[in-house]
């Protein structure tokens, strides 16, 4: 079997095996995508009085399936393209999906879950080159190791550097992976009102992928995709003038089993969802106070939209479910247990083994 | 070979690999399996076509999780509320630890991970224990699989009563181990199978247990019954057996002290088959012509064989007496005392205190019954031991009732029957043919009372002559079936002699002190302290495995109650 360097370099592209392979590699970077919003508005109705709230307890939970999307991904190759010198990347994407059973049992969906290797080229190269280039790695690899080729923007963000941005792609790419999956799962009616999917990290998706979905009648469905983030930036500034605060202000004082009101970006950005955090720890069993405090974020409904604000009574909904998931914990095993829920993290352990050890993957390439 | 369901996998890890001899594989959840269930392993074939199967005896059970520890298991109900109902099932799976039996190729290479595990089927499972294909096999009880298959366990007769091996040990604490319950379905076996090589003689220690073995039992039920046809038996009680009982003066009693009832042996003589032993004093200067006199010496040496004699001088006193004439009990009672007189003529190699010593010993130990003489007449049905041994045929059971006598007789009736049949397979009798006996199998409960462990200082005649035995025996066809309580009780080499032994259930103490549970598996020590009653796990030359778990079947014979 031939490596990838050696096909590149008969293509005729001059390149050299980068040295720092192993340094770019990051498992999980659910908050790939964390916007920073300079403004930040409360979208709940009714209007939350004291900003917090306890949770009612629930006691079953309509979520069904759990989804983690993980990419890892790594300069591989530094290649001569005329007078550039330019950076390959190439990592691997994946997405898998774990059913929970009755009794609890929780059960891996194969037929949503699936892993793709990904080589991120300078869109120096044009798409028939790609797509060719493509075509004769997949010619020499078996067909479990394909690759996918893809092209990153080098030329319009000359700021940037260039191995940031073939990294970013193959995060773009995995974050399609995701919504493919998520449009998949809706338009086989596996996701419905009683059996809602629950997604690892945000939902903060640019408008223009949620729209190129192409869910039509569908996209009522996206009420019950949730998404559930571990981590958030404390120093975020929620509301105006004498209210304002940071997040971390806000989060510190729930106790357990309590949530913030939703917050959504000032509607002038992005207005499709919103958040709100959650304790999912009883304060004094952790070691700082934002600890075991989890991100909840949903995609508003058109009624929402209209009305100015995510229900009380949904968040409350979503809350008692998302608290309930608190048992079993991942406690030792997992840094971030805490703030984790324990199917995602089986989908992550999951999705883990499904991907090539760093050697195999490194001894594709070079 | 036809593939079969699917139970689980092979798993091999860095820290947990696959070997020659052992295996790992994670169960599927809907499985039942236990400890000595045997499973089939998909594995490479020699000649790169095809595939061959291992054999596996499940070893252990695990059940793990991804749980870090404890503390996360607390941590998951809530810091330790013990009402909060987790939503979520932790991952977690069944893993199967096996000892590898075999493969149907001779493949020896560890097993891959991923492999299918199956139920193995009957007949490969018999093939994998190696107790298929055995030249007279000999049922020794059966299994029953959690794949609700039931399968014959047999034991090889060479290895079991000669002459490749033989001897059998079985222990097990009293009342739920069932030890005289296994011997007697193993003799029983053997009588069925082997009714023209081997005889029997068996102790009675306790009670009247086994003084109607020629009986049926009334109360065996249908699913007993069925039991024996497993094992491929009939649940028939015992054949051509005579009982010896120990003679006293109770005419009343039928002239002996047996805890039998009166009916029982009154039945018995009508069909000539009871007699009441003794001892008179010819038996201890040598019974009859040939030159067996100093065996009847030895003997004497029994009554004392509890007594500490560092000097040797009871031994000494013993090997006077045949110069002693005497041919009663009182007439040599008195003889020896008056050895204990001062001034004794001739030479005085032995001091008048141990004449006095001994004179005392034998007033005390020969005032039972069983020493007498011969009564004219036939109604005292009085035979003594060599008599009874010398018609004992292949087929026939000798059952000697020792259970109302004192310890140190029941040792001397012990160890009067060993040295005979020994001594005849010797040829030393005259008057015995010692092929007319066939293989004898002398079945003893309660062993430590006659080879306990050595406690460093010289082993006692009883043990030496035992010993002598678990040795020779073999060859000669002496076969000793013994049980007791306690392994540790018993001499080291009278167990080291025995090609089969079989474990009843025990208790942990016991474990810790007899050196022969340490070599056992972890898993397997536990077993061995939780069977139930008609379950034993046995050890066998033949086997390809230490340990077999069976079951067997409850008593065809009438068990009499104290």
């Amino acid at each position: 079997m031939k490596r990838l360097i050696s096909i590149l370099r008969e293509s005729n592209i001059d390149c050299l095996p980068n040295e720092r392979f192993t340094l770019d590699v990051q498992m999980f970077p659910e908050n790939g995508e964390e916007h920073s919003f300079p403004k930040q508005v409360m979208f709940e109705r009714p209007k939350l009085e004291n900003g917090k709230k306890p949770v009612p307890e629930a006691q079953d939970s309509m979520f069904h399936f759990f989804l983690d999307g993980s990419e890892r991904s790594h300069r591989v190759i530094d290649a001569s393209f005329g007078s550039h010198y330019l950076p390959i990347c190439a990592g691997q994407i994946g997405v898998a999906v774990l059913e929970r059973e009755d009794f609890r049992h929780i059960v891996p969906r194969r037929d949503f879950t699936r892993v793709e290797n990904i080589i991120a080229v300078p869109d120096i190269l044009d798409d028939d080159y790609a797509m060719s280039l493509e075509r004769k790695i997949n010619q020499e690899m078996p067909a479990s190791d394909h690759f996918r080729v893809v092209r990153y923007d080098c030329q319009n963000k000359t700021d940037k550097d260039p191995a940031d941005l073939g990294r970013a792609m193959i995060i773009h790419e995995m974050q399609m992976l995701e919504l493919r999956t998520i449009k998949e799962m809706i338009a086989l009616h596996a996701i419905r009102d009683d059996r809602m999917l629950v997604k690892d990290g945000g939902l903060q998706y640019r408008t223009t992928k949620i729209r190129n979905l192409d869910l039509k009648d569908d996209r009522v469905q996206l009420r019950n995709v949730i998404g559930l983030a571990k981590t958030f930036k404390p120093n975020m500034t929620l509301g105006r003038g004498r209210g304002r605060q940071d997040l971390g202000n806000l989060t510190k004082n729930l106790n357990w089993k309590e949530r913030t009101t939703v917050i959504s970006p000032d509607k002038d950005e992005f207005s499709t969802h919103g958040w709100w955090y959650l304790r999912l720890r009883p304060r004094e069993k952790v070691y700082s106070p934002l600890q075991g405090i989890v991100k909840i974020e949903v995609f508003a409904s058109d009624s929402e939209k209209d009305n100015d604000g995510i229900a009380e009574e949904r968040a409350d909904t979503i809350s008692s479910y998302v608290l309930l998931e608190r048992n079993v914990t991942p406690y030792n095993a997992d840094s971030r247990w805490a703030s984790h829920i324990y199917p995602i993290y089986l989908a992550e352990s999951y999705l883990r083994s499904s991907f090539l050890s760093h050697e195999r993957f490194k001894a594709l390439i070079i | 070979m036809m593939e079969q369901k699917c139970i689980g996998k092979v798993t091999a890890t860095e820290s947990k690999p696959t070997t020659c001899t052992s295996v790992y594989f994670w169960l599927s959840p809907d499985v039942i399996i236990r400890p000595f269930d045997l499973v089939r392993i998909e594995h490479i074939s020699g000649d790169g076509s095809g595939k061959s199967y291992s054999y596996a005896i499940v070893r252990e059970l695990s059940y793990i999780t991804d749980s870090a520890g404890h503390l996360a298991n607390y941590v998951s109900s809530d810091f330790g509320d013990i009402t909060a109902q987790p939503m979520n099932e932790r991952l977690g799976t069944t893993i199967a630890e096996a000892d590898v039996l075999g493969n149907n190729r001779n493949i020896e290479m560890p097993i891959r991970d991923g492999a299918r595990v199956e139920w193995a089927g009957p007949d490969e499972i018999r093939d994998a224990l190696g107790v298929a294909n055995l030249q007279q096999p000999i049922p020794g009880g059966y299994i029953q699989t959690s794949n609700k298959e039931e399968i014959r366990i047999d034991f090889e007769a060479r290895y079991l009563v000669g002459p490749e091996a033989a001897h059998m040990n079985i222990s097990g604490i009293s009342g739920l181990a069932s030890k005289t319950s296994y011997a007697m379905f193993l003799l029983s076996a053997l009588q069925q199978r082997m009714p023209n090589d081997v005889s029997i003689i068996l102790f009675n220690v306790k009670g009247p247990d086994l003084l109607a073995i020629d009986q049926p039992s009334t109360s065996l039920s249908d699913a007993q019954k069925d039991e024996w046809h497993k094992c491929g038996l009939d649940p028939e009680p015992l054949e051509n057996v005579t009982y010896l009982y120990p003679y006293a003066k109770r005419q009343e009693r039928c002239f002996t002290s047996s805890h039998a009832p009166k009916d029982v042996i009154e039945a018995q003589i009508q069909q000539d088959r009871a007699f009441n032993y003794y001892y008179d004093v010819e038996t201890f200067k040598g019974g009859e012509a040939g030159n067996e006199t100093d065996v009847g010496r030895d003997k004497m040496s029994l009554l004392f064989s509890d007594i500490d004699d560092p000097q040797s001088t009871m031994e000494s006193c013993i090997q006077e007496l045949g110069d002693i004439q005497a041919e009663t009990w009182d007439k040599l009672r008195e003889e020896i005392r008056a050895k204990t007189a001062k001034g004794q003529a001739g030479p005085k190699e032995i001091p008048v205190q141990s004449w006095r010593k001994f004179s005392r010993l034998i007033r005390t130990r020969t005032t039972h019954d069983v020493f007498s003489s011969l009564w004219p007449g036939e109604g005292r049905r009085q035979k003594l031991v060599v008599d009874a041994i010398k018609e004992l045929r292949p087929g026939k059971i000798l059952v000697v009732d020792i259970a109302p006598l004192p310890d140190y007789l029941q040792c001397l009736v012990f160890g009067d029957v060993i040295r005979t049949v020994f001594d005849a397979k010797l040829d030393l009798y005259e008057s015995i043919n010692r092929e007319d006996l066939g293989r004898v199998v002398v079945f003893a409960d309660e062993l430590n009372k006659y080879a306990p462990s050595s406690t460093g200082s010289r082993d006692r005649t009883l043990t030496r002559w035992l010993l002598e035995v678990t040795e020779r025996g073999r060859s000669l066809g002496v076969v000793l079936f013994g049980a007791e309580q306690f392994r540790s009780g018993i001499h080291s080499r009278v167990l080291g002699n025995c090609s089969t032994d079989v474990f009843g259930r025990t208790n942990p103490v016991e474990l810790s002190k007899a050196a022969d549970y340490k070599l056992f598996s972890q898993s397997n020590r536990s077993t061995v302290t939780r069977l139930n009653q008609g379950q034993m796990l046995l050890q066998h030359s033949v086997f390809n495995t230490s340990l077999i778990k069976v079951r067997f079947p409850y008593p065809a014979y009438r068990q009499l109650q104290g």
